[in-house]
């Protein structure tokens, strides 16, 4: 963004904030009516203003200022269930591939990850499990400043402790800013996910971990 | 457009059809700002226009380029006289004032449309904003109105950080908007 942008969107911030003098104020107004280029990134700011506020009439503006960090217990139980399931998903995931390695059709679902909805709510996703196995083919929005790369944890959630399914210490960001991930389905039974995607290298200017929600319905 | 193009043609000040509703649209957003009722609004641009072309018609300026300066000028003088006349004709009681105080000036059903689709939009940009840091800067500058400088020394930002933020995160705004509305002149309804 060049300095006179720059410059010109301080001004427009001040005037809608009503902190411009009079001078000043009548400079910004002339423009509004004399620029039409102006006057439409004045609009823009107020309808972004505006439409703040409607959130926050709405009550919706608190919850995102909280910090989306997962509270998460790592008791000695979790992480040996943990290794267990990782070891029962690649186990599955090595039998269907020499067991079912020759399937007639190769089978394909997309699954969009576009934003969450907050650990409290539904899954972001819901995949009806097919009756093949089938390549998962998943793509999650990570923002408007991703990380460069991404490690992944899908965890089964469970009644009883959360156990690890999938992980993968390095996944870079696509061309088009989204994270992309394949997995086969035999390694992920009916059930609720936790899809965690943690910022790498970590460290404290990185953006915050991104959690998704999946279900696979049976 | 209340003013209508033949008028309009006959003052060169005004060029073009396509300028004149440049100029009326920007007039119009200012009074929308001042006096916060549409319809007041749209009566008092068409004032504005009335005695601006009355004014020119007279002679023209001696500086034209100075036509957006007395536009808007004429516009804030009409918005104050208006002001002026309706508090004078009024006879104001405390309960009175707190009626008029919560008047809806909003109560045009499309503009409500307008509103939420903004708010959704909003709430995406927000959501797409994986620091908390970014996320707050944002509601202090653009809801709580605070001052660029304190909220850099708050979260300790670089003002390179702020700008880089306010920048992706307004372009990211603009490009939900002209999906939903195509035309970007639609955010004109803002101005309610």
């Amino acid at each position: 963004m060049t300095d006179s942008r720059q410059g010109t969107q301080e001004t427009i911030d001040r005037y809608l904030a009503n902190r411009l003098n009079d001078a000043e104020r009548e400079v910004v107004e002339t423009r509004i009516v004399g620029d039409p280029d102006f006057r439409h990134e004045v609009e823009l700011t107020q309808a972004l203003r505006d439409g703040l506020r409607e959130l926050q009439k709405q009550g919706e503006v608190a919850p995102l200022l909280q910090p989306r960090t997962w509270m998460w217990r790592r008791s000695p139980f979790a992480i040996a269930a943990s290794v267990l399931a990782l070891a029962i998903g690649v186990g599955a995931l090595l039998y269907f591939e020499r067991t079912g390695g020759k399937p007639d059709e190769l089978v394909v679902a997309s699954l969009h990850f576009e934003h969450t909805r907050g650990s409290d709510s539904g899954p972001d996703v819901i995949w009806r499990g097919a009756q093949s196995p089938t390549l998962l083919e998943m793509r999650f929005d990570v923002g408007l400043e991703p990380a460069p790369n991404y490690s992944v944890r899908i965890e089964r959630v469970g009644s009883g402790a959360d156990t690890t399914v999938f992980t993968a210490a390095s996944v870079g960001i696509g061309m088009d800013g989204q994270l992309a991930l394949s997995i086969n389905s035999a390694a992920l039974e009916p059930g609720d996910y936790r899809i965690r995607l943690e910022p790498q290298p970590p460290g404290p200017d990185r953006p915050e971990p991104v959690i998704y929600a999946l279900r696979i319905a049976g | 457009m209340d003013t209508d193009a033949t008028t309009a043609a006959s003052v060169p000040e005004f060029g073009s059809d396509e300028s004149l509703r440049q100029l009326r649209a920007g007039v119009l957003f200012l009074l929308n700002r001042i006096v916060r009722e549409p319809a007041l609004a749209e009566d008092l641009c068409n004032e504005t226009f009335r005695v601006v072309l009355e004014r020119l018609r007279r002679g023209p300026l001696e500086d034209p380029a100075k036509l957006d300066s007395f536009l808007a000028q004429t516009a804030r003088n009409l918005a104050m006289a208006d002001r002026r006349r309706t508090s004078r004709r009024q006879t104001v009681t405390g309960e009175q004032a707190a009626i008029d105080g919560f008047a809806d000036e909003r109560s045009d059903p499309s503009f409500k449309v307008e509103l939420q689709a903004r708010a959704k939009a909003i709430r995406k940009v927000l959501q797409e904003l994986p620091n908390l840091r970014d996320r707050q800067l944002l509601v202090r500058l653009y809801l709580n109105d605070e001052d660029k400088s304190s909220i850099c020394r708050d979260l300790n930002l670089t003002e390179e950080h702020f700008n880089r933020v306010v920048y992706r995160a307004r372009e990211r705004f603009r490009v939900l908007l002209d999906k939903r509305f195509k035309r970007p002149d639609l955010l004109c309804l803002a101005l309610a």
